[in-house]
């Protein structure tokens, strides 16, 4: 995979022009640590495991919810 | 003995169908009979994969037949057209009329009896409402494995241009103002990101994701506050920082108007037309019901009766017309039971929902602008073994059995954007939220934090993986598959 596009690039073509393209400039950008983190396999295991709980919980509280 | 049928053989519909049949068994004389105008299940969510060829089409698809065939369920390939649940001047008993589409005996009608019924029909996919719009206009679509197909087909002609030095414009996005399933079209853009990248032509694309939604990030629920550090944050602020690491180009409160050839035309909230040329346009269609019909015994028209405007059917929701500031989560329905008929459910899309959980707002020219509530994928199939549970349960105890609940103000949902193939160079964007539609009344933000997340990274990727290989297994009703949750 690609790496992400750095943080200001601009395509070619890629004018605003006329179109009415939301202002995206003051939004966050990741840093290199979290660009790295996003793709370590030990970090992104348990981040795994956690979004697994996380489903399993609201289905176990959504099925306690139905009755 | 009871004769059960049900509706759509989609998510909620499949879901209802393999768990009467499993809960009734195959003793009692019960029947289970599901009515599906299609032969295929589908695994909607991959979709998406089918439509950057990461998938081909059979590898989200299956044949029914066999696994009803096994499981002691009766199908019938056939489209339902009128619903009469007094029965007819024959028989007190409900009845619907159904139209066969499988290829031996296609037109064929005939009149199904029914002692409990579901209508899980799913959407009716209204590209008519933007001239232009979809498959046989000028624009493509995910919905179905086929639309993918060839939307999969259409972007690698777009790579090969790009490969080739021509710069090209792709759109991604809503069809239409009223358009639901904002997520779906999210997950698209950023596997068009991914696919660009991968080919190494992302430098020359402009990739616009024009949607109805009024801020990013709202995907029709009226976006989610995440917890993140100690911070409050916003699904806008997430998805904005998205957008700009990723070059993509928000266009936003867009009612796409008409799609020529390689021109899509729209009107903005403040009431501005524009133009917009593409190479390249995938556009979601609105949502409106299946269209059915309704008679009473004396074969009198009571659709209005059972069914709004747009074709969803009423439930127990409260339908009260009121200002948006005045709706509550405890307005949108709990069992799915059509008001009147103890023994009629409506779930998953078919369901009339209350009102919009995103804000719906109009252009200064009064053009509706307002994204309609989603109710796909896991609340799909928590409605459909929730009906289940309540028709096994008045067919042993009888029909005063009160009916169980499952209510959208009170189940979560994941929304999982995964690009790539392969555990290592996969990327996704996770959503999760509780409740679906949010309890202001319960939690100051409207949802359990604990509950309501959005992050980034390889792991998503996995999840989706995982999920798509899961719920193929419990479609096919495998060793098992009932403890696999909805």
């Amino acid at each position: 995979m690609a790496n992400p596009v750095p943080s200001d690039h601009v395509h070619p073509g890629t004018t605003l022009d006329d179109q009415p393209v939301a202002d995206l400039s003051k939004a966050p950008l990741p840093t290199s640590q979290t660009l790295r983190r996003r793709r370590n396999l030990a970090y992104q295991t348990a981040r795994f495991i956690a979004f697994n709980s996380r489903i399993m919980r609201m289905v176990i509280s959504g099925h306690k919810n139905s009755h | 003995m009871a004769d059960v049928v049900v509706l759509g053989a989609g998510i909620s519909g499949h879901t209802a169908a393999l768990h009467l049949k499993r809960m009734l068994g195959r003793r009692g004389g019960h029947t289970v009979t599901v009515v599906s105008p299609n032969s295929k299940w589908n695994w909607i969510p991959s979709n998406i994969w089918v439509g950057v060829g990461k998938m081909a089409k059979q590898d989200v698809v299956f044949p029914l037949a066999p696994v009803y065939a096994r499981k002691g369920i009766d199908f019938r390939q056939a489209k339902a057209v009128a619903i009469r649940p007094q029965g007819d001047a024959d028989d007190p008993r409900g009845a619907v009329d159904i139209v066969y589409t499988s290829p031996d005996q296609a037109g064929t009608e005939e009149r199904l009896r029914y002692d409990y019924l579901v209508n899980a029909t799913g959407p009716r996919l209204k590209f008519e409402a933007t001239e232009g719009l979809g498959p046989e206009g000028h624009s493509l679509s995910v919905c179905t494995a086929d639309h993918a197909t060839e939307a999969a087909r259409k972007l690698d002609e777009t790579i090969e241009k790009l490969r080739a030095g021509e710069e090209q414009t792709l759109v991604v996005g809503m069809g239409h103002g009223t358009c639901t399933c904002e997520g779906a079209a999210f997950e698209y853009v950023f596997n068009v990101d991914h696919q660009l990248r991968e080919a190494g032509v992302r430098d020359r694309a402009r990739l616009v994701y024009l949607t109805n939604e009024a801020q990013l990030g709202d995907f029709g629920v009226g976006g989610m506050t995440f917890e993140e550090q100690g911070f409050q944050t916003s699904s806008e602020l997430w998805t904005a920082s998205l957008f700009r690491e990723r070059g993509v180009e928000p266009i936003l409160g867009a009612h796409v108007e008409k799609v020529e050839e390689g021109l899509v035309r729209y009107e903005t909230l403040d009431g501005e037309h524009h133009e917009l040329a593409f190479d390249f346009a995938m556009l979601l269609p609105p949502f409106g019901g299946v269209p059915l019909a309704a008679y009473d015994r004396e074969d009198h028209d009571i659709t209005g009766e059972l069914f709004n405007p747009a074709g969803f059917m009423k439930v127990d929701g409260n339908y009260t017309a009121k200002p948006y500031d005045e709706w509550k989560a405890s307005d949108w329905p709990e069992t799915y039971q059509v008001p009147g008929y103890a023994n009629v459910f409506a779930v998953g899309i078919a369901f009339a929902p209350p009102h919009q959980i995103s804000q719906p707002r109009k252009s200064v020219n009064g053009t509706v602008i307002a994204p309609s509530p989603p109710r796909t994928g896991m609340p799909s199939g928590v409605m459909g073994k929730t009906v289940a549970h309540t028709i096994v349960d008045r067919i042993r105890h009888g029909a005063e059995a009160p009916a169980h609940s499952a209510s959208m103000a009170a189940m979560g949902a994941a929304c999982v954007a995964s690009a790539g193939a392969g555990m290592r160079s996969g990327s996704a964007a996770s959503m999760t939220m509780l409740p679906v539609v949010p309890d202001f009344e319960k939690y100051p933000t409207g949802r359990d934090l604990s509950g309501t997340t959005g992050e980034l990274g390889l792991s998503g990727h996995w999840v989706k993986l995982m999920l798509h290989h899961l719920f193929l297994y419990k479609a096919k009703a495998r060793f098992g598959w009932q403890f696999i949750p909805e």
